[in-house]
């Protein structure tokens, strides 16, 4: 039997990059989407660039960012008496950027158009901007929340280069599923790698499953 | 509210355009924003809603500051109180129908008069659609649902931005009718935009003409449509005048109406059933009215009124000339060939008979 504890962290991880996705993802999506900035091009590329990145590059960036020789890295071990790098939040910290597109983008194409019009509509009708959001362009935008979210999730759980780079290899500590499946095949224990991949692989094909359903079942949401 | 008025003061660049506005509009009746596409209708509606914001200049609602630089003030519009009815009608679609009411009637402005919900939804005949998702409904029942929606917040102005545009011809003339109970039984006042002359003609009590994003003309509907169509070489509307008249009591043999404009009468062979003292206005193709020097006789031409010529302009086609005919201190335009300005010597101050083939009802 493998050990257990390293799809338990992978879950922990996915759960924490996900909600701080969402928290500054939303307003930045949202800034994205009805902004005449110039500088929307480029911010628009730095967030694309883990799609293509290696993921070893930004896990190296991060890695020597992290460093408590560096400015970010000492200053949060002063700041909180721990290291970042080959910690807990140094992979939250590297997970959230690593999975950074796959929250904006589709929150961004969700909040653009129709839910920028929408946003008048409800100014017209006495609405608040904030009040708006909540009670407009939120459940206007609910499939693209639907989507942004099952994506994060499930690319945090795919995630490897990034993390083994920042996280290296500690168990209960940065020691996920797809760290000890590699683990697993080093050292020609194939059984225990069976049986994580093939619960990783039920695991993300039931996520997206359930977006689909959901997309399916509540299509008249996005479309106007 | 008498001498209540909405002032706007701006000067904007923007794209090549300029928009150069100082108007002052009355704050009762149904004032109608008139002008061809890109002539900045949409962006004075959108200064007075609140959704464009000027980079210069004074916009006040009844005494109260909306939009100015010194001192600086800005009014967001969720705080205007302008009920605005877009184009495409704009329901929220993760709301019913109800539900898109329910959402105007909790964010109301309580301290403004207002109607009863049961009163908005019965006159815009909502009722049966209750129910329904704002997807399955018509495009003149999307129109009444956004009509009620904007009603229920107690706005304090009415911005109605081409609500008939999206409709054919037909169901136009279903919505028409509740536009004007939205005038008669709400009484609020009302920027109409619209290019259709039918339309304005049958709701607005003035106009304003832009062009290029200046205003052209202002004043009393049937003064200005008929200015308007002076100009209407320029534009792709048929040149075409309004008269107005009062409805006379109809003579239970005829089949025909009176509508009498100070003392010429214009008969009209019209199935509606109008009640006499009624004011109506009557819309005169410039191509269905002929001159005669004489009262002619022996003719088929019911309607045979004397006029006088105050002016003769030359017509968008060379052959053809338009002649302004002032009747009992109104115009009525009429377009001949210049070969007949020339062998009848039609000349300015010259009373004539304007012979109309035909006049189309405006209500």
């Amino acid at each position: 039997m493998p050990d257990l504890s390293a799809l338990w962290l992978t879950a922990r991880l996915a759960f924490v990059t996900t909600a701080v996705l969402l928290i500054i993802g939303t307003p930045l999506a949202w800034w994205l989407a009805q902004t005449r900035s110039r500088f929307k091009p480029a911010i628009e590329a730095i967030i694309a660039l883990p799609l293509v990145l290696p993921p070893t590059v930004l896990g190296f960036y991060l890695l020597i960012a992290m460093s408590p020789n560096a400015p970010f890295g000492g200053f949060w071990l002063q700041a909180t008496g721990d290291t970042l790098s080959f910690s807990f939040t140094g992979l939250a910290i590297g997970s959230v950027i690593y999975s950074f597109p796959f929250m904006i983008q589709p929150l961004q194409t969700a909040f653009e158009g129709p839910v920028q019009q929408a946003m008048r509509t409800a100014a017209s009708l006495r609405a608040s901007r904030l009040d708006a959001f909540f009670s407009v362009a939120v459940p206007m935008s609910i499939r693209g929340f639907v989507t942004a979210t099952v994506l994060s999730f499930a690319h945090t759980l795919g995630e490897f280069g990034v993390v083994l780079m920042v996280g290296g290899n500690i168990p209960d500590r940065t020691r996920v599923a797809s760290i000890e499946i590699y683990e697993n095949v080093e050292t020609l224990n194939y059984a225990d790698a069976h049986v994580l991949s093939l619960i990783l692989l039920v695991i993300s094909f039931l996520t997206l499953f359930c977006v689909f359903l959901f997309n399916k079942r509540f299509p008249a949401h996005v479309r106007l | 509210m008498s001498g209540s008025e909405l002032h706007l003061q701006t000067r904007m660049r923007w794209d090549g355009f300029t928009l150069d506005l100082d108007e002052r509009l009355p704050l009762d009746g149904v004032t109608a924003v008139f002008g061809p596409s890109g002539s900045g209708k949409t962006s004075l509606l959108n200064l007075v809603a609140g959704f464009l914001r000027p980079t210069d200049g004074v916009i006040t609602f009844n005494r109260s500051p909306w939009f100015s630089t010194s001192p600086k003030t800005w009014v967001p519009a969720h705080r205007r109180g302008v009920g605005t009815v877009f184009q495409d009608a704009q329901l929220f679609p993760h709301l019913s129908v109800r539900g898109n009411l329910d959402y105007a009637d909790k964010r109301a402005d309580r301290s403004a008069p207002g109607h009863a919900y049961s009163e908005i939804v019965d006159a815009m005949d909502l009722t049966p659609l209750m129910d329904r998702h704002p997807s399955t409904l018509s495009g003149g029942e999307k129109q009444r649902l956004a009509i009620a929606r904007t009603l229920l917040t107690r706005p304090k102005i009415l911005l109605l931005d081409e609500p008939l545009s999206a409709l054919d011809t037909a169901r136009k003339g279903d919505l028409l009718p509740f536009l004007e109970t939205l005038k008669t039984q709400f009484n609020l006042p009302t920027l109409y935009v619209s290019h259709d002359v039918d339309e304005v003609s049958r709701i607005a009590d003035r106009v304003i003409v832009l062009d290029a994003g200046r205003v052209v003309a202002r004043g009393p509907t049937d003064e200005v449509l008929s200015r308007f169509g002076l100009e209407a070489g320029r534009n792709p509307y048929e040149l075409s005048s309004v008269i107005e008249g009062i409805v006379q009591a109809r003579a239970s043999d005829s089949d025909l109406l009176e509508v009498k404009s100070g003392d010429a009468s214009i008969w009209l062979a019209a199935g509606l059933h109008l009640e006499p003292g009624t004011q109506v206005q009557l819309k005169i193709a410039a191509r269905d009215v002929s001159i005669a020097l004489e009262r002619p006789t022996g003719i088929s031409i019911q309607n045979m009124i004397p006029a006088t010529i105050q002016q003769i302009e030359a017509s968008k086609r060379p052959v053809f000339q338009t002649l302004h005919l002032e009747i009992n201190g109104q115009t009525l335009l009429a377009t001949v060939t210049r070969k007949a300005v020339s062998d009848l010597a039609l000349a300015p101050g010259q009373a004539v008979f304007a012979l109309i083939k035909s006049a189309t009802f405006n209500g």
